[in-house]
């Protein structure tokens, strides 16, 4: 038996050889962060910016794989020396073509020379099944980490930060009604299961190269968080990232709008089957999430339970 | 053991049943059925769609559309796709609208207005088919196949009786199509059909990725629709038998199918007669190399005809499912990694 896993198209056996043998030697991202957004993809793109192991792209999200990184940015890129003048040249060139080059992309990594790098691009999380399986079998190394965050707050946080930047109107924050809507957004519904991105990823990252992490941990001990994450992407935790404290956060201070008792009730109730999916598929502080809402997840794995059995029926309709 | 299926959320048993009450101030909705088949009493005076036809692309879907349109148990919307529940319904149309009659300019003004608005609303996107009366009707937008699992279990939730169409094409035929559509169009910049390498970066434009992997998208439908409500055909069987095909439709959507569709024939293409493409030998051997996995998951997970696309190619199944009695098996040692 060897260690594959299902679609294991993703390593190296000959499947793909001709487009993955070009960029075999070439340079790669060594790993994705692929959300959430709102989860603190900032604060870990700043530690490792700053550690001395990496070497991070000059932008923060390069938004490749599902805008071909054309994206209108809030800041302007790091221009602090000729590796990323290059990169910025490169990826220029790279989202003026129609369609995804792999190897080109790898290639942008080329500044990186020993040390570590990767893509935080937290829109990643809204990646199909078809664009995950050609990333992962051509960097069949590659590793993914996920920031996961209870969704009722995810979701206020994201709803906040686009009133602040204008990107949808302000609303009634204490209106069911208006909360429900924009709930319904497309942009926030599509970045608001965590349990349905984990699976998607999972699907074909190999366990050992996927890692969740929780924004609770982020709160609670983030010196700690940075420590597992930075041991994961095989990085010393012990060197300290110059300029920035493991508590960093960006976001300090940024207006939030009030979220209102009665209008968490509804955001939780609208999410109750995804913190009890949360709960279940992810484990770890997600398996507390149902609660904080008075949630009980026993009747979610009585109906899983139930599900189960009923996979005996499915075989039939396959055939 | 009730018949149920994974996330049954969405047939509307308690799990989410709250969170469409809020939606709908109206106080309509499913009301904790269990998905017998026949308990349509959630939606009674409540328009929603019969059905969707998803996809695919170039496999059909407006050869379907032409089917159903004069058919006398149909009304059929006045746009073939609705492109609502992919992009609200904001898409340049290449022909306007049917305008027949009032019920077809007040379903075009009613999308015109649901189009203005920033979220999906799935209570007004189903009032959009109050124009049906008490025929059947439905949404055929192949670009419903790139819809992701968070969209279609919200999309199950709401229409849990609506049924789900999936027309199924050899992937390598199929991308051959689109691309001969997109250049034509004008959509996609001419490229030197006989290069192999240049094909293959066709093949990797999102918007040709994402609709070129009926495997995943039959699964990720699956994984919501209960199977009674869901049916997959295949493109091949319209080549060869389209009143054949026709007629399993029909049947399965619940509309008449001795009933012809008014003076057209089941054999009408419209596409005949269009310029495409040509596919060299060298091409379509490099698209099947490109597509060798999918050609395989097909012939493994979508069964019935595409059991022999992989041999069309050349491949043989048996390393297929080798490996993936091996990931299988491989599946124990996950369950470590789970906890």
């Amino acid at each position: 038996m060897t260690c594959t896993w299902p679609f294991s198209g993703r390593a190296v056996n000959g499947r793909h050889k001709n487009w993955n043998g070009s960029g075999a030697n070439g340079a790669r991202p060594d790993f994705f962060c692929v959300g959430a957004q709102k989860g603190g993809t900032t604060w870990l793109f700043w530690q490792l910016d700053s550690h001395p192991d990496f070497w991070m792209p000059p932008v923060k999200e390069l938004h490749y794989f599902e805008k071909l990184s054309r994206t209108n940015r809030v800041r302007p890129p790091r221009r602090r020396d000729e590796r990323d003048v290059r990169f910025l040249e490169n990826m220029k060139s790279l989202s003026a073509r129609p369609a995804i080059d792999l190897e080109d992309y790898g290639q942008l990594f080329q500044p990186k020379g020993p040390l570590l790098s990767g893509d935080v691009t937290p829109a990643y999380s809204m990646l199909d099944d078809e664009i995950i399986r050609q990333i992962t079998s051509y960097f069949p190394n590659l590793k993914v980490i996920f920031l996961a965050r209870d969704p009722v707050e995810r979701a206020w946080s994201q709803l906040s930060m686009e009133v602040r930047r204008g990107w949808i109107s302000s609303f009634d924050v204490s209106d069911i009604g208006d909360v429900d809507r924009n709930l319904l957004h497309p942009r926030v519904l599509l970045r608001s299961h965590p349990s349905k991105i984990v699976a998607r990823w999972k699907r074909y990252v190999h366990p050992d190269r996927f890692r969740i992490y929780f924004f609770d941990d982020l709160e609670r001990n983030p010196i700690e968080l940075r420590h597992r994450i930075l041991d994961f992407l095989g990085a010393d935790p012990d060197k300290p990232s110059k300029r920035v404290p493991p508590d960093y956060n960006a976001d300090a201070g940024q207006r939030k709008l009030c979220l209102t008792d009665k209008v968490r009730a509804r955001l939780a109730r609208f999410f109750e089957h995804e913190l009890k999916a949360c709960a279940a598929e992810l484990g770890g502080p997600a398996k507390e999430w149902p609660a904080r809402y008075g949630f009980s997840l026993l009747m979610y794995f009585w109906d899983l339970l139930d599900d189960g059995l009923d996979l005996f029926f499915w075989c039939d309709w396959i055939c | 053991m009730r018949w149920t299926w994974p996330f049954k959320s969405r047939n509307g048993n308690h799990r989410n049943g709250h969170h469409r009450n809020g939606h709908n101030g109206n106080g309509h909705h499913a009301n904790g059925n269990n998905g017998n088949g026949d308990d349509l009493n959630g939606f009674i005076g409540d328009a929603h769609p019969d059905f969707l036809c998803v996809g695919a692309q170039k496999a059909g879907t407006t050869w379907l559309y032409r089917q159903l349109e004069p058919h006398p148990d149909f009304w059929m919307p006045p746009v073939k796709e609705l492109h609502y529940l992919d992009n609200l319904n904001r898409t340049k149309r290449s022909h306007p609208p049917r305008s027949n009659d009032e019920r077809d300019a007040c379903f075009v003004a009613s999308i015109k207005d649901l189009s203005m608005r920033s979220h999906i609303d799935f209570d007004r996107y189903g009032r959009l088919f109050s124009h049906k009366g008490h025929l059947l009707s439905g949404d055929i937008s192949p670009a419903y196949s790139t819809l992701s699992d968070e969209v279609i279990e919200r999309v199950v939730d709401h229409f849990p009786n609506s049924k789900v169409i999936f027309l199924a094409r050899d992937p390598v035929e199929r991308a051959w199509s689109q691309l001969s559509m997109g250049v034509r169009l004008g959509v996609i910049n001419k490229f030197d059909a006989t290069n192999p390498e240049e094909v293959v970066c066709n093949l990797l434009i999102p918007g040709v990725l994402a609709r070129s992997h009926p495997s995943k998208i039959v699964a990720r439908w699956k994984r919501y629709v209960r199977p009674e409500n869901f049916r997959l055909y295949f493109f091949d069987d319209l080549e060869e038998n389209p009143a054949d095909l026709r007629r399993s439709i029909l049947g399965f959507l619940g509309g008449d199918p001795e009933k012809p569709s008014g003076r057209l024939k089941p054999h009408l293409n419209n596409d005949a007669g269009q310029k495409k493409l040509r596919l060299t030998a060298k091409v379509r051997d490099r698209m099947a190399q490109f597509f060798k996995h999918e050609l395989k998951a097909c012939a493994a997970e979508l069964g019935g005809r595409a059991k022999s696309w992989p041999a069309r190619y050349g491949f043989s199944l048996v390393l297929y499912v080798w490996d993936l009695l091996d990931d299988s098996i491989d599946l124990f040692f996950w369950c470590d990694w789970i906890c």
